[in-house]
C-alpha cells in the first residue's frame, strides 16, 4: 500500500498507539513483532518524530485491535447498543421443561446474541427465531 | 435446485439495501459488495490479497482470528471472553464439537477504539486451504448490510 497518510497529527497518532500498546501491557518489542516492524522504528513513530504510511499504520492497527481511523484522528464510535436482557418465551419455556439453571439460561442466550452469522458444511445458519427444540440442541452442544 | 437469484432471504437483502427485488438478486447483491469495496479502496494501492482483505477488514471493523489447532479456542477464549463468561463454552461448542468453519459475532471486548465484529475462522488441517475464502464469506456477510441498520439486520440487538 502507498497511500501516505491524510492526518498530519502524528505526535497525537504516536501517543494513541503508546497507549493502546501499554492497555494490553506489550513493550515496544512486542507490538513491533506483532506488526512486523523494527523497534527503533515503532519508538520513533510512537515519539512523534517519524511519519508512517498506510500500509504499516495497517499492521499496527490490526495488532492492537483497533482501526486506522482510531490511530491517525482518535475517531471512534459509541459502542453499539445492546439489547437488555429478556428471555424469549420459547428459552424460558425450556429451561423451565428441562431445569436448567439461571447460569445457563442467560449463557444460551449470550450464545444466541454474541453469533451473527455461521458457516458450516452442514449449511447450518443462524436461525433468526429460535424454536424450543433449536434451545434444546444449543444447550446440547454447550452443556453435554 | 434452490435458484438463488430470485431467493427470498436474497430478495430481502436486495430490499434492505434498496436495491429492485424484482430481477438478478444475487448478481445485483454481488455488483453492491464489489462496489462497496472498491469505494473502500479509494485513493489505495493494494499491492498483495492478504492487504486487501486487511484493510476491508479494518473498514468494516472487524478483527480477524484464525485456528490453526485447537488449542487456539482457548486462546481466543482468554484474549475476548474475560466479559463474557461463557465464552470459551460457546468457541468450544462451535469448533470443537459443531463442524462450524467461520463465526461472525460481535466483539465481546471492543475497549477503547476496538473493532466491532470478530471473524472467528477454521485455518485447521484440510480447511487451511479454504481459509482465506472462509473470512471473507464472513465479511461478505456485512458487505450486503446497509450502513447504520448491522443492528437491525441481525436482530439481536436493541435496535
Amino acid at each position: 500500500m502507498t497511500q501516505e497518510p491524510t492526518n498530519s497529527d502524528v505526535k497525537g497518532m504516536g501517543s494513541r498507539i503508546a497507549e493502546l500498546r501499554e492497555e494490553r501491557g506489550w513493550t515496544q518489542k512486542a507490538l513491533a513483532k506483532h506488526a512486523g516492524l523494527s523497534v527503533t522504528f515503532l519508538s520513533e513513530v510512537e515519539n512523534g518524530r517519524r511519519n508512517i504510511s498506510s500500509g504499516k499504520l495497517l499492521r499496527i492497527a490490526d495488532a492492537l485491535d483497533t482501526t486506522m481511523d482510531y490511530l491517525a484522528r482518535g475517531a471512534h464510535a459509541e459502542p453499539r447498543p445492546r439489547a437488555i436482557i429478556k428471555f424469549p418465551p420459547e428459552l424460558s419455556d425450556a429451561a423451565e421443561k428441562q431445569g436448567w439453571s439461571y447460569g445457563q439460561t442467560r449463557a444460551l442466550l449470550q450464545a444466541r446474541e454474541l453469533i451473527l452469522e455461521r458457516r458450516s458444511p452442514g449449511g447450518a445458519a443462524v436461525p433468526k427465531t429460535f424454536t424450543i427444540e433449536d434451545w434444546i440442541n444449543l444447550y446440547g452442544r454447550m452443556f453435554e | 435446485m434452490i435458484d438463488l437469484r430470485h431467493h427470498p432471504k436474497l430478495r430481502q437483502l436486495a430490499r434492505n439495501l434498496h436495491i429492485p427485488d424484482t430481477g438478478d438478486c444475487l448478481r445485483d447483491l454481488r455488483d453492491h459488495a464489489i462496489a462497496t469495496v472498491q469505494q473502500m479502496l479509494k485513493d489505495w494501492h493494494v499491492q498483495t490479497i492478504d492487504d486487501l482483505r486487511l484493510l476491508i477488514a479494518d473498514k468494516l471493523s472487524v478483527k480477524i482470528e484464525l485456528l490453526h489447532a485447537n488449542e487456539d479456542v482457548d486462546r481466543i477464549s482468554e484474549r475476548y471472553g474475560h466479559v463474557i463468561g461463557h465464552f470459551r463454552r460457546i468457541l468450544r461448542a462451535e469448533f470443537l464439537k459443531n463442524d462450524t468453519e467461520g463465526l461472525l459475532i460481535d466483539n465481546p471486548k471492543p475497549g477503547k477504539g476496538g473493532r466491532d465484529y470478530l471473524v472467528i475462522a477454521d485455518a485447521r488441517g484440510s480447511r487451511k486451504v479454504r481459509v482465506y475464502f472462509t473470512v471473507w464469506h464472513e465479511l461478505a456477510h456485512l458487505l450486503c448490510i446497509r450502513g447504520n441498520n448491522l443492528c437491525w439486520q441481525f436482530s439481536s440487538h436493541a435496535n
